[in-house]
């Protein structure tokens, strides 16, 4: 009850590009029942996930790296690609209502209870987290 | 699960029932089929969404870009039966703020038919969860419109000039 719990169980590690999107979110839907969370949770997790592989697919060269894992009553996601990084990682204000773009990052943040953009040449890596119901 | 698209034409507007998933994979087979229709005629678009499951930012995209082709034309987007996730991300987004959701494509008709200013009713849109996000289409950036005709409530006319039926209005 005091320290931080060291299990740590994976329940997704994959690579992926375009074509995988769609197959993906019905993975992660199985991730998010596995992991207990509430059903409108369940989606935004799927959410978040497709909108960081598809960043991954569209910005960071085509591919990436996908993990999920349970571990402290969460559940995690890394995406991971090797593009050539985001020039605006997380934006402080919504895009506007018009812009056509630059949504996936923002609406992310959003759904999500703790997410890191780490960014540069090498590519980049987003982490991010769900609460599990206690 | 892909994405399949119907479209209808009536008179003043466009019915375009969209069901499946809407993502990168199939946003651009959506964008198509929208500019195919708002290049047929000077319209107002109903997107009829109640069969669409999943929808990400690649689709609000779309209908961002198709929002804003038909404004610049004083011609409106109206979303139709989202269900709750897809309502969940228009709301999220902010665009729910400049594209109007009504629960069901009967009230989309009716306030298309109200001409290019009415508003979506307050308790229109199933998102009415959150009561700071205003549902109004009023976009306070949005050019003010002298000369528009009201359009008729009643379709028996269907010839009613529109000062601005020129062509397409994206540069």
């Amino acid at each position: 009850v005091t320290a931080e719990q060291p299990t740590h169980q994976t329940l997704c590690s994959q690579r992926f590009d375009a074509a995988a999107v769609a197959t993906l979110r019905q993975l992660m839907a199985g991730c998010a029942a596995t992991a207990g969370l509430a059903p409108a949770r369940r989606h935004d997790f799927v959410l978040a996930v497709d909108e960081l592989v598809t960043n991954a697919v569209r910005h960071g060269g085509g591919a990436g790296h996908l993990e999920v894992w349970l571990a402290g009553g969460r559940i995690w996601f890394q995406i991971s690609d090797h593009g050539p990084g985001l020039a605006q990682p997380l934006p402080d204000q919504p895009p506007a209502p018009t812009v056509l773009g630059g949504r996936g990052l923002w609406i992310t943040r959003q759904i999500t209870d703790e997410l890191t953009v780490v960014t540069g040449q090498g590519g980049t890596t987003v982490t991010g987290a769900l609460d599990l119901p206690l | 699960m892909q994405l399949t698209t119907e479209v209808t034409g009536h008179d003043g507007y466009a019915v375009v029932v969209v069901a499946g998933e809407l993502d990168l994979g199939t946003a651009s087979d959506l964008l198509e089929t929208l500019t195919e229709t708002v290049k047929a005629g000077d319209l107002d678009v109903i997107l009829d969404l109640a069969g669409l499951e999943f929808c990400d930012s690649a689709g609000l995209a779309v209908f961002v870009r198709i929002r804003n082709e038909l404004d610049a034309a004083r011609r409106r987007l109206v979303v139709a039966g989202a269900n709750e996730t897809v309502t969940r991300i228009l709301d999220l987004s902010g665009v729910s703020q400049v594209i109007p959701t009504v629960p069901d494509t009967p009230a989309a008709v009716a306030l298309v038919n109200q001409g290019p200013d009415a508003v979506a009713p307050a308790n229109g849109a199933q998102a009415a969860a959150d009561p700071a996000e205003p549902t109004d289409a009023a976009d306070p950036a949005e050019p003010t419109d002298a000369a528009d005709p009201a359009e008729p409530t009643d379709a028996a006319d269907p010839a009613v000039p529109t000062p601005d039926a020129g062509g397409p209005a994206t540069p």
